[in-house]
């Protein structure tokens, strides 16, 4: 084996044989450009005989003229202040007249007083690299062009959308977004368009940025932008990654001036703040004297009739006050948590009394039945009776309403689940908005549009989440997460 | 004055009383008159500077209006006497440069005393009965060379392949084997030098000239050399044994002599 490798080591180091059988062209030359030697590769590729070349030919020869210009303006002075230039593209010549693309380096050798007595020189045949190059100068001249189509193209549409890096550098804004808010469009840089956002708004609309491009998913941010004349307006700044799957390339996004739907809003809360506090006392007083006339009944069939039924309905609208004024607290964030502990399959089942004697459909409970919650046992119950209401009010035909309780990774999940008529998708995204109704007709079901928004932001005070799946024709399976309490002996 | 001076990174040498201004040619930078200077140094004083877009010159200072021309490269040297107020100097320009110091010294001739060409050409297109040695053809190859060095693997595609530019100094590496020129002006400079026609401000020139010809220059030939010559009043033409277009760089001693011979 010894053997074996040292003739084979002995062939691999045969310097004379790596020179002229070398996979790259090599070719010395005097200053003047008079080629003196030139391996065996160079001779093939170029059709020479070495007797051909070997003093008789310049290294200039093998250029095209103005591949001669560029040799002396630019190589031959290079090669004389830095002794060494890489990776010059020349067209190289063949006898026969026709070429190819080559790649020159050279290097020079110096007697010793600094004069230069050689170059050489290795030229590479870079005809496939060459293919590639091309290829990709099209391609890039290609997506410059799309870049420019689309710039065109998004500059005339009356929205604004902007693109972002995926870093999250706006890099593109389009000419009505920057004429909105009276910027150049090529000067979008994060502090020139942060400074747009009112300073009210700026720290947690940079927080969702940031935010956002780090989670990598569609995201939203509400927010205040100063337009041209200085006047603030709500805008919703919605942004997607692209491509939707793999690494991201880009942020698109677009931005939506939702001032008037953003006022109508604040409108209603005041309005149903002033409303629902201004109700609350008379209402009260109504309740109490109900109580007593009831309690003063005599006991005529009646009146014990048409007091039960005065008693009911003011309860509903103390119910619906309750709603009011429940919205006011949860804007202002006074809704305080009386938490304990206690087995949420309990409450579903308490539930379902409550809820089961006045209808036909047929409650279910099933899952974890021994899941426990560490939560406000009367919050948790106006959800859960919210989700049970709905589903029968929006889903009459359902016979079977399943509530289910399973813990995953920490949490325990209620689910009411119907099999009822589903909701349409572009709905499904806006059921927890406040005074959000599914059916606007406003005559087919009645409400304040605010029960789900409770529920949602009850859950969320919790530190759970919210959300529906919902097939048309299928049913609709509405969820909520509360975080399981650390087990008795951890809390130790 | 100081702006100027830096702008165009003008470097001052040696104590004699006559100034003597080296301008490069395209494509390079001051640095190609290093063997020249030890010669001069002692008995004149020596300025040195780039042209804005080449060398250490400062490249915000360039306005792709102004050099469009060789005019506007004549400004620059118009400029730099002005500043340092010279008067009477020996002007020693390579390749372009001999025909940039022709439009300077027909408009400011107290600037100058003497102007040395070296590889001069004013017009390097082939016209009617004129031979200056290429036909558009040539150039347009020059061009497509250019722009393949510059714009093809150089400059445009390694950057991305780096990933959207992230790392910049990969560009500066490669360009650096460039004269530092960067590759946008290196073009138009190009595309100045190799189009302009200048035979008419040549036979303007009242000064007296040396023409240094190197033998079998393919960007200066001979004819050219002698074309010169016989349209100006006051030249002398001294064909030296040197070969290319870089005499002061491949001959230093021979250009030397002839330079000297003739101040």
């Amino acid at each position: 084996m010894k053997n074996v490798n040292e003739d084979i080591a002995h062939l691999l180091v045969d310097a004379e044989a790596l020179y002229e059988d070398a996979p790259c062209g090599y070719c010395s030359f005097r200053p003047d450009g008079t080629i003196i030697k030139i391996n065996r590769t160079l001779l093939t590729w170029l059709g020479y005989a070495a007797g051909d070349v070997v003093g008789q030919l310049r290294i200039t020869d093998l250029f095209s003229k103005g591949g001669r210009i560029y040799y002396e303006m630019f190589y031959y002075p290079l090669v004389q202040m830095t002794g060494v230039v890489k990776e010059i593209s020349f067209e190289i010549f063949r006898k026969d007249g026709t070429s190819f693309p080559g790649l020159l380096n050279a290097n020079v050798i110096r007697d010793q007083a600094q004069q230069i007595v050689a170059i050489n020189c290795v030229l590479i045949d870079i005809t496939d690299r060459k293919k590639y190059e091309s290829e990709l100068l099209n391609a890039k001249k290609f997506a410059e062009l799309a870049k420019d189509q689309f710039e065109f193209v998004s500059d005339y549409i009356p929205e604004m959308i902007w693109t972002a890096t995926p870093a999250g550098e706006i890099n593109y804004v389009n000419k009505r977004f920057a004429d909105y808010l009276g910027i150049e469009p090529l000067n979008n840089s994060i502090p020139v368009l942060s400074a747009c956002i009112h300073p009210d708004d700026r720290l947690q609309s940079l927080r969702g940025w940031v935010r956002g491009i780090r989670a990598g998913k569609p995201f939203q941010i509400q927010l205040r932008l100063k337009d041209a004349s200085g006047i603030y307006k709500w805008h919703l700044l919605k942004s997607v990654p692209y491509p939707q799957t793999g690494a991201i390339v880009k942020w698109l996004g677009s931005c939506l001036d939702i001032h008037a739907h953003v006022m109508e809003v604040e409108q209603k809360d005041e309005f149903i703040s002033v409303a629902s506090h201004e109700l609350r006392t008379p209402v009260t007083g109504l309740k109490l004297s109900l109580q007593l006339l009831s309690r003063m009944n005599s006991g005529g069939e009646k009146q014990t009739q048409l007091l039960d039924q005065a008693s009911r309905n003011v309860r509903k609208i103390a119910g619906l006050i309750d709603d009011l004024l429940n919205v006011d607290r949860l804007k202002t964030g006074q809704l305080p948590l009386n938490r304990t502990l206690f087995q949420i399959s309990d409450l579903l089942r308490n539930c379902c009394t409550v809820i089961q004697t006045e209808n036909e459909q047929r409650l279910e409970v099933s899952g974890d039945t021994n899941a426990e919650v560490f939560a406000d046992e009367n919050r948790m119950e106006q959800v859960v009776v919210n989700l049970i209401s709905n589903a029968i009010k929006y889903a009459p035909g359902s016979k079977k309403i399943i509530l289910q309780a399973i813990t995953i990774e920490g949490m325990v999940e209620v689910s009411v689940t119907d099999q009822g008529p589903g909701i349409a998708k572009e709905k499904v995204a806006h059921l927890f908005e406040r005074y959000y109704r599914a059916d606007h007709s406003g005559v087919k079901y009645s409400g304040l549009g605010l029960g789900l928004y409770i529920s949602s932001e009850i859950v969320k005070k919790h530190g759970g989440m919210i959300g529906v799946q919902s097939e048309p024709g299928i049913g609709s399976r509405f969820w909520f997460t509360i975080p399981a309490p650390l087990k008795p002996d951890d809390t130790k | 004055m100081n702006d100027i001076l830096k702008r165009n990174n003008v470097q001052l040498m040696g104590e004699g009383e006559q100034y003597m201004i080296f301008a490069h040619g395209y494509g390079c930078d001051q640095h190609v008159w290093s063997d020249m200077v030890p010669a001069f140094v002692d008995d004149y004083k020596l300025v040195l500077f780039d042209y804005v877009g080449s060398g250490e010159s400062d490249l915000s200072a360039y306005d792709a209006k102004r050099y469009s021309s060789l005019n506007g490269y004549a400004q620059d040297l118009i400029e730099i006497c002005d500043a340092l107020q010279i008067r009477n100097a020996i002007l020693v320009g390579h390749s372009v440069s001999s025909m940039i110091g022709v439009l300077a010294a027909n408009q400011r001739p107290e600037f100058f005393s003497k102007l040395i060409f070296l590889g001069p050409s004013p017009c390097y297109l082939n016209k009617g009965d004129y031979h200056g040695g290429f036909e558009q053809a040539d150039l347009d190859g020059l061009f497509e060379m250019m722009d393949n060095n510059y714009l093809g693997w150089a400059q445009a595609l390694a950057p991305q392949i780096m990933a959207n530019g992230d790392r910049p100094e990969l560009g500066e590496t490669l360009t650096t084997s460039f004269c530092a020129t960067d590759p946008v002006i290196a073009q138009q400079f190009a595309r100045v030098t190799f189009l302009s026609d200048n035979r008419e401000d040549l036979a303007k020139l009242k000064l007296p000239s040396l023409t240094l010809q190197c033998s079998s220059d393919i960007i200066a030939p001979l004819e050219v050399g002698k074309y010169i010559h016989n349209v100006l009043p006051d030249n002398r033409l001294v064909v030296l044994k040197a070969t290319g277009h870089c005499s002061h760089m491949s001959a230093p001693a021979e250009t030397i002599a002839a330079i000297r011979n003739f101040i």
